[in-house]
């Protein structure tokens, strides 16, 4: 451990102000593939991606040979949750009942170095669920260099209607915290807002369904008024809303109310999908996180029959794809390990999408649903957030676990 | 065909009716042998099963005098498959050379495809499926299907009437219907069809439509053609033309609401499904043709026709091209769900990838079809019965090939595991017979080998 913060330290200082040229056997550029292109790296910026005849001037301080590799945008994570670790170690109600923010504050920064060891470089957090606004500190920390991690967008506490949310099956004289903070009526739902976005928040969560019992099917929790106040509210501040929700209505009500993204999307209908399409409104699917929570119920996947929750998943997956919903990559991760969000690519290609599909989701495409500007592609001027695979994760998506290389920012993280 | 079935079960009839437990020479035995029940999946473990003379004679629990056989195949913890059927196939023609066209029925046997309906007739196919029916070549039982009828070869009803007519005489066993054919000569040709009394089947003419060609009841449409355009509103007043590839350009108009009328339509008018779906995940699909051409079957293929595949995908999907993989998304999903839909409320399936068509080697390409139908959500089970029962009950052979049975073809495949657990199994092949005759693992392999030698100069 000491030794490879030793070796980072040491890269840190020679890259420092000099020309790197990456040479794989491939670049991924964050749309399609590309055979014997390199990658110049200046200082943070990526100064010339393309066939390296066409490279003028030709100079650079130091190369990087990534032989038997392709060479990436580092992936953009979609729906993490960096305060969270999975729930087969500890369930979500202890985690948000019994472990500090300050112990999970901690547990974050583990967390954050793994998912960039894993070459995600870019993380969109979808809630800090009960630990208050630990995630806008996480990111302040990354951002200021003392811990490693990737470039964050978080959520902050999310919003949830008043009384929807966990953890639930107390009386009404104790006091409980939640996961996320309560707000009903256009006014209070308004205020939340301003507040979340005051206290660091880059863009706001909302639970526009869930259950109102423990154990209960989900139901549809903010209004359309709500939820358009919010929406208004968030958008004049330069954000925007992104919404949990699985049912039918709830995702009815977050389309129409404009958010962004839709989370989960588990009961989706071709009506709700044909919908989403219209309004330019993305699905991400959390496939792994489905995938893990079934299996924390001891579901054998290797032998056992799928589980009917999968099953639908699976139909209602397919049917956004028909209706050609833009997929964001995002697996809910920290729902199951960190540093292993390459289970929900991998899932994406299972249930249907195109190898090429997902990775294009995990990058460029995650970059545009998310306005990030310069990431997500491997092109001249783009910030030289760049990873690298072993073998060609195009012919077997698998491969996204074996991560041998990391940049985030011109700086190398990971490199074998 | 019918005078030649008679001819073989006289023949059955000779060789096994007086002397009961002897046996001739020419008798092959599979031992303790898995028999896959493609009717129902389920597995009769352990079996002897006796193939002379082309058929299946017996199939039982033990052989007393197992040493009388003239040849005995272990098939202990191995399964026994009926011979697969490639319901979309090319047969070459002339100029292609004899040598290489055998070459081809090859391919197709050293993949367990004992069973071919060749998709673009030639009269060198009649002559092609007489040799094969007597056994002279080494090939698949043949079904061939005329010359294209397409908007250049019937441009009248009087030259469809004339054409139809003739290829009946002729001996093609259905019509192939190509794009092009105006509405009215379609039905003419409907009407001729039924009247000379040939199936016709194929592609669906943009001016006649998905709905009209299932009611006019095709019997079997290929690539399931013309159901994308058929999900498109009236209301958006398309012009039918600009449809694109298979109906690609009409992918963000579709409404996937309509699939249940125009599956129902398929079940009401009986009419058979040849998805083809290995076409439109490889050729028509966002992957690279080189990345294609570094598969190990392509060694099969003559360098020039690898050089022809490359240039045509990349005109269709290369990166010049406005291709767009997002859009391929949505017509992918579109098409495995009507796939997945026609398999569980339309008439039925049939196994076939279109080989040799662009990256779909014959034969090999059976595997990328059956993956095709796997991830559009049809069971082993059901993929399985799109190549072997289903076939038969389309060609009305039920009870003559399709299945392991007493009295049936000896047209099978012996795998190295159970292909209902998984797919996979489907390529490790321990052998495969045809017509009686056992094609070992040695032997296919050495045969390839010298395929693939043959196709490098070429």
């Amino acid at each position: 451990m000491r030794f490879s913060l030793f070796i980072i330290t040491v890269f840190l200082t020679t890259l420092s102000f000099s020309q790197t040229l990456l040479r794989p056997d491939r670049v991924f550029d964050g749309k399609v593939l590309h055979d014997n292109w390199v990658v110049l790296v200046d200082n943070n910026t990526i100064a010339f991606a393309g066939k390296e005849v066409d490279m003028k001037p030709l100079t650079y301080t130091s190369e990087i040979r990534l032989s038997g590799k392709t060479l990436m945008p580092g992936l953009i994570e979609g729906h993490s949750h960096l305060l969270l670790h999975p729930y087969n170690e500890t369930s979500w109600n202890d985690q948000v009942l019994k472990e500090s923010p300050v112990e999970r504050a901690i547990r974050g920064v583990v967390h954050a170095k793994n998912s960039l060891m894993a070459g995600v470089t870019t993380m969109r957090d979808l809630g800090a669920e009960g630990a208050g606004y630990s995630d806008v500190y996480l990111k302040k920390a990354i951002e200021e260099g003392i811990i490693p991690g990737p470039r964050l967008l978080v959520a902050g506490p999310a919003i949830v209607a008043t009384g929807a949310y966990g953890p639930k099956g107390f009386h009404d004289g104790v006091s409980v915290p939640l996961g996320a903070e309560e707000a009903s009526g256009k006014e209070e739902t308004i205020r939340t807002v301003r507040r979340q976005m005051g206290n660091g928040a880059d863009f706001i969560k909302i639970y526009a369904d869930y259950r109102w019992g423990a154990g209960e099917p989900s139901q549809p929790t903010f209004s359309l008024e709500e939820i358009e106040a919010m929406v208004a509210t968030a958008t004049s501040a330069g954000r925007y809303v992104v919404a949990h929700a699985g049912t039918p209505e709830g995702m009815r009500r977050a389309i129409l109310g404009g958010v962004e993204t839709i989370e989960h999307g588990d009961g989706g209908t071709l009506e709700i999908f044909k919908l989403m399409k219209e309004k330019g409104v993305a699905l991400c699917p959390t496939l792994a996180a489905g995938d893990a929570i079934e299996q924390y119920r001891g579901w054998n996947k290797a032998k056992g029959p799928e589980p009917e929750r999968i099953t639908q998943k699976k139909a209602s997956f397919n049917l956004a794809l028909q209706a050609g919903v833009a997929i964001v990559f995002g697996g809910d991760v920290g729902v199951f390990t960190h540093g292993e969000n390459a289970r929900e690519l991998e899932l994406m290609v299972a249930y249907g999408m195109s190898t090429l599909a997902s990775l294009k989701a995990a990058t460029s495409g995650n970059a545009s649903i998310f306005h990030l500007k310069d990431l997500g592609e491997i092109k001249k001027g783009f910030l030289a957030d760049i990873i690298a695979i072993e073998g060609n994760p195009l012919e077997d998506i698998s491969k996204m676990k074996d991560v041998k290389f990391v940049m985030k920012d011109g700086d190398i993280y990971s490199s074998e | 065909m019918k005078r030649i079935s008679i001819l073989l079960g006289l023949g059955l009839l000779f060789s096994c009716s007086p002397l009961k437990e002897k046996v001739g020479q020419s008798a092959i035995v599979f031992t303790n042998v898995n028999i896959v029940d493609v009717r129902n999946g389920t597995i009769l473990e352990k079996q002897q099963v006796v193939t002379d003379s082309g058929r299946i004679k017996s199939i039982q629990q033990s052989i007393a005098n197992l040493e009388d056989y003239g040849t005995l195949i272990a098939g202990d913890g191995k399964f026994l498959i009926p011979g697969l059927a490639e319901m979309h196939a090319h047969i070459p023609q002339p100029p292609t050379s004899e040598e290489r066209i055998e070459e081809t029925l090859f391919l197709y046997l050293s993949n367990g495809i004992t069973t071919i309906r060749g998709m673009l007739g030639h009269p060198s196919h009649l002559v092609l499926r007489d040799k094969s029916k007597k056994g002279k070549i080494l090939s698949p039982r043949i079904f061939t299907s005329s010359p294209s009828l397409n908007g250049n070869s019937v441009p009248t009803k009087e030259e469809a009437i004339e054409k139809i007519t003739a290829y009946k005489k002729e001996g093609y066993d259905f019509l192939k219907i190509h794009p092009g054919i105006q509405l009215g000569v379609f039905d003419q040709v409907v009407q001729t069809a039924n009247d000379v009394g040939i199936p016709f089947a194929g592609h669906v003419p943009v001016a006649v439509g998905i709905r009209h060609a299932l009611k006019s009841k095709y019997a079997a449409i290929d690539h399931v053609d013309g159901f994308l355009e058929g999900l498109v509103p009236e209301s958006r007043k398309v012009d039918p033309t600009k449809n694109g590839f298979f109906g690609f350009d009409f992918t963000p108009l579709a409404d996937p609401s309509n699939m249940d009328e125009l599956v129902q339509l398929a079940k009401e008018n009986e009419v058979w499904i040849v998805p083809t779906q290995s076409l439109f995940e490889r050729w028509f699909a966002p992957i690279g043709s080189d990345e294609l051409l570094q598969q190990p079957e392509m060694k099969y293929m003559p360098a020039s026709t690898l050089a022809d595949w490359k240039k045509r995908k990349d005109e269709y999907t290369g990166k010049d091209t406005n291709f767009d993989p997002q859009q391929w998304e949505q017509f992918t999903a579109i098409r495995r769900a009507l796939i997945k839909k026609l398999q569980d409320h339309g008439h039925g399936m049939l196994l076939g990838s279109d080989a040799p068509q662009l990256f779909n080697v014959p034969g090999f390409s059976i595997h990328h079809e059956i993956e095709g139908m796997h991830t559009a959500g049809l069971s082993p089970l059901e993929i399985l019965q799109s190549g072997t029962l289903n076939p038969a009950i389309f060609f009305g052979m039920e009870g003559t090939f399709g299945e392991v049975k007493e009295g049936q073809a000896a047209d099978m495949v012996l795998l190295h595991s159970n292909p209902l657990e998984n797919i996979a199994a489907f390529k490790e092949i321990s052998g495969v017979m045809v017509q009686g005759k056992w094609l070992s693992q040695e032997m296919i392999t050495k045969k390839l080998e010298e395929i693939a030698k043959n196709a490098i100069g070429n």
